[in-house]
């Protein structure tokens, strides 16, 4: 990949966290809307972000597996997870939704290494 | 080299701006330019006005205006994350009912793009989270 403009978004709240999770991809899809290439990485614990079988918290706590499903139509196609930290919390790729894909430590530094800017949240 | 702040902690509960003003001091002491701090998730708490800290100890709002007035830095607030803590300006208070403000200029409700020219804009954004 080269450095084209890429936007690197590095996600690390799980869900029902507070806003937190929701605020981090609010930038996500602002950067896409903005029409530039966003890549979406969730290490540590925001790794539980992709798991597919959300509900709503308690009342009033919206799921945030909607706007997860809905990247695709942000042209965001891939979510990257750090295998490390899937392995860690116990599961493995196909735990996660569809657009789903570990990486690597190597894969992951390159995607760092290959980004014009990035955000950590 | 020209730098931004992005701020994501509140005042006194997170060392977060504490930090953040004290490199900004640092940075301009150095010669560089300070164009922008953006204050992000509990990070719009920097903008409340209301701040009102004991006699003797920092403050930390006036010390964001001084940044502002004596090296014209911008103090942008995520627009979306200040209505949803209940900091609004005048504008926001009156187009959504509510009884009071606490934000004013210089600090600016303005939307997350700006986090994005900023990056665009600068040779470092540096985070300082919560």
């Amino acid at each position: 990949m080269n450095q084209r403009d890429t936007l690197l978004i590095v996600i690390r709240s799980a869900p029902h966290d507070g806003i937190r999770l929701r605020e981090s991809l609010d930038a996500l899809l602002v950067g896409a809307a903005f029409g530039r290439p966003v890549v979406p990485l969730f290490m540590g614990q925001g790794v539980l972000a992709l798991l597919p079988d959300q509900t709503p918290g308690a009342p009033g706590q919206k799921s945030t597996l909607p706007i997860i499903q809905m990247l695709e139509m942000y042209d965001i196609e891939t979510l990257y997870l750090a295998e490390r930290d899937v392995t860690a919390s116990g599961l493995s790729q196909a735990d996660f939704v569809a657009s789903a894909k570990t990486l690597d430590a190597g894969q992951v530094q390159a995607l760092f290494h290959d980004a014009r800017h990035v955000l950590t949240f | 080299m020209r730098y931004a702040l992005l701020v994501m902690g509140a005042p006194y509960s997170s060392q977060a701006p504490h930090s953040a003003l004290r490199f900004a001091c640092a940075l301009l002491t150095q010669g560089h330019t300070l164009d922008s701090v953006f204050f992000y998730q509990d990070g719009v708490h920097n903008a409340s006005f209301l701040m009102t800290p004991p006699q003797d100890e920092d403050n930390l709002y006036r010390q964001w205006l001084a940044l502002n007035d004596e090296h014209g830095v911008a103090l942008d607030v995520c627009i979306a994350a200040a209505l949803r803590r209940g900091l609004l300006n005048e504008a926001e208070a009156k187009r959504h009912g509510q009884p009071g403000y606490n934000v004013a200029a210089p600090f600016e409700l303005t939307g997350l793009g700006q986090l994005l020219e900023l990056q665009q804009r600068c040779d470092r954004v540096i985070t300082f989270a919560a």
